[in-house]
């Protein structure tokens, strides 16, 4: 029973429009991210070229005309602020503003840190989804009715719960594979056109599938969080609502005027689960008598620190949702 | 008569919902009992508990207290061993409206282990298969409930639950329903219809259960529920205007109709023949007019309130013919 359970809940999550909605959004997410960041990332062509060496040109007769003026303007306050730190190293690094040339006509990007970076950028476009798909996936059926229908026919609630979260998991692996494999390859393929090195070393394929396999875990997980958030608010705009309200409220509000909240903020976590870590700055205080002095502290979240807390919290929100499923009256 | 002669039992049945703050009782002390086979009619005017009963039997919504069994099994503790047997729409049909009824269907065959060649009998059975491709939002009234009740003939139920069948349906509609259950019933199932339409009922039923405010008013057959009581008298007299003054004199409100005159209400004819005899008024005819379920309906439901006392027939009604098909098993 659990087996054609889960096979219909399988077949009915494929079949929802906006899941299907989500997926192609997706996929032209994944390539237009490869796409923008190759812009980016590219060498100068056509007449970009001529627009940054007359860039270079303007610059340099400038350099010429007010150049000496500038260096001593800037080795003015470089020692200002010596006097003032009482520090005579402090650089302003005023024998470095001349213009350079590698300035305007930066080098390319090697392949493996721009399928890094896409691959990084993708990750969270894929998160989104995946909430939105996993809270439709429960929450429209529970809106429509649909779930009332489904009970009647499989009473036992924990059986219709683990299907439908067994279900959403399952169908966002290969979606989520694709996706990343479009904006990998979309990625290459670029670099190929545009006649640049496509060499990638062994050690950064290895890198990138560590960095694709835990993202893939988290899309996971964020289809499981969409759908227990789907089951307590029952409503698909709700949780929307509800995500965008915390990100609005805790990530740019909150973390940035409360500090101790920062190593809780999910994001932080998220991203040091994919990243393979993530610093934080905190203000720390001193005071003394001359006053209080604050300094900013840097911080680091290990990726095993991020993921047991979004793990633990994706858990607890199961644990709840289950709870309100079986106890809830159905309408 | 033991349990298993009913296809569902409740005792003490007991539903409330918090609403604006208070407790607001949908069931109270609900004793309904369905005979196995047949057609039952579950009656009462909107909002009297009718869904709320349904809903709590299919274990859609738990009871504050209370024993309910279908087929003898505890419910909703045994449904997962029952629900194979049961079969039911409540309220609208819900199913997801941009998926074909063929989609629909499947998915639920899917899940309960039904071959997917069952979902074309279904859907032959209840004349849609011309339309199983197309999407369900498309589907008039009438074709989501018989999308439906193909639903639950997926499993070739001994019990259908129809919860306000006929809601929206134009007049053929409901004809349409209406066979469909009495051939249901007639195959030996056992269908419980709830309805506030009696005509339907009245005429598929045969057992009848009427709640007013989530209290049983009345159960039994539909000719024991509308008892021998007289809902007026027809009166066929020589000179009904003076035979319409005689009476009012003594007491009795009658009306003219075209063939006479008509006393409503439970009176006694020998009283009537002897206030006319007394003013030499003779009846050429007088014949009762029985009440039909309607009148009883209206009458029990239009004072029910909680805690009023149960009138009409309150015996169970009792079970058919133990070669039913649920009895058998």
């Amino acid at each position: 029973m659990r087996g054609h359970l889960l096979r219909a809940e399988l077949r009915r999550f494929r079949s929802r429009r906006l899941v299907v909605v989500a997926l192609l959004v997706a996929l032209a997410g994944g390539a237009f991210t490869a796409w923008t960041m190759y812009q980016s990332v590219r060498p100068l062509t056509g007449e970009s070229l001529v627009q940054a060496q007359a860039a270079y040109d303007s610059e340099v007769t400038r350099w010429e005309a007010t150049g000496d003026a500038q260096i001593a303007d800037c080795e003015e306050q470089q020692q200002a602020m010596r006097d003032e730190l009482d520090d005579p190293t402090a650089d302003y690094g005023c024998d470095q503003m001349e213009p350079q040339l590698r300035w305007f006509f930066p080098e390319a990007v090697p392949l493996e840190d721009s399928l890094a970076q896409v691959l990084g950028t993708v990750a969270y476009l894929l998160l989104f989804v995946a909430l939105l798909a996993g809270a439709t996936g429960t929450a429209a059926d529970l809106s429509s009715g649909g779930t009332s229908t489904w009970l009647t026919f499989e009473p036992r609630r924990g059986r219709v719960f683990t299907s439908k979260l067994s279900a959403i998991g399952l169908s966002l692996i290969a979606p989520s594979l694709l996706v990343a494999g479009v904006a990998l390859g979309s990625m290459y393929l670029l670099y190929r056109n545009g006649s640049l090195s496509t060499a990638v070393s062994q050690a950064a394929w290895i890198e990138l599938a560590w960095v694709g396999g835990r993202t893939l875990g988290l899309v996971i997980v964020a289809g499981l969080m969409g759908a227990a958030l789907g089951f307590l608010l029952r409503h698909t705009g709700a949780v929307l609502g509800a995500f965008i309200g915390y990100f609005i409220l805790v990530e740019a509000v909150l973390v940035n005027v409360w500090d101790p909240v920062k190593p809780w903020a999910v994001l932080v976590n998220v991203r040091a689960w994919l990243e393979g870590g993530a610093s934080y700055f905190t203000r720390v205080c001193t005071s003394d008598a001359t006053g209080t002095t604050c300094e900013g502290v840097g911080k680091t979240l290990s990726a095993m620190q991020g993921g047991i807390y979004v793990g633990s919290i994706t858990i607890v929100t199961i644990a709840l949702a289950a709870l309100v499923f079986r106890r809830r009256d159905i309408a | 008569m033991g349990a298993s002669d009913y296809a569902v039992v409740t005792r003490e049945l007991r539903k409330t919902y918090r609403a604006r703050g208070r407790r607001q009782v949908a069931v109270e002390s609900l004793d309904l009992r369905v005979p196995v086979g047949g057609v039952h009619g579950f009656l009462g005017p909107n909002g009297s508990g009718k869904t709320t009963t349904i809903r709590m039997l299919l274990g859609l919504v738990a009871a504050d207290s209370g024993r309910m069994r279908i087929f003898g099994e505890t419910v909703p503790q045994e449904l997962p061993s029952v629900i194979g047997r049961v079969g039911a729409i409540v309220e609208a049909p819900k199913f997801f409206p941009s998926f074909s009824g063929r989609l629909n269907l499947e998915l639920i065959a899917d899940a309960i282990g039904v071959p997917r060649s069952t979902v074309t009998r279904v859907l032959e059975q209840t004349g849609l298969l011309d339309r199983a491709k197309d999407r369900y939002r498309s589907y008039s009234l009438g074709m989501k409930q018989r999308l439906a009740i193909a639903a639950t003939l997926l499993r070739q139920p001994d019990l259908l639950i129809f919860d306000e069948p006929t809601n929206g349906l134009d007049p053929a509609g409901i004809h349409e329903i209406r066979q469909t259950m009495r051939r249901l019933a007639d195959e030996g199932r056992t269908v419980l219809v709830s309805s506030h339409i009696l005509g339907e009922v009245e005429q598929i039923a045969d057992t009848v259960s009427i709640i007013g405010r989530g209290r049983l008013l009345a159960t039994g057959t539909v000719a024991e529920v509308i008892g021998e009581r007289t809902a007026a008298v027809h009166l066929v007299v020589p000179n009904p205007a003076l035979a319409l003054s005689v009476l009012a004199a003594a007491g009795v409100t009658a009306t003219l109709d075209a063939t006479g005159l008509r006393v409503d209400g439970e009176i006694d004819p020998g009283r009537i023949t002897w206030i006319l005899g007394q003013q030499n008024i003779w009846l050429r005819e007088l014949s009762p007019i029985r009440a039909g379920l309607e009148s009883v309906f209206l009458e029990l439901t239009s004072g029910a309130t909680l805690g009023a006392a149960p009138s009409a027939a309150t015996a169970p009604p009792k079970p058919r013919s133990s070669t039913a098909r649920g009895a058998s098993r």
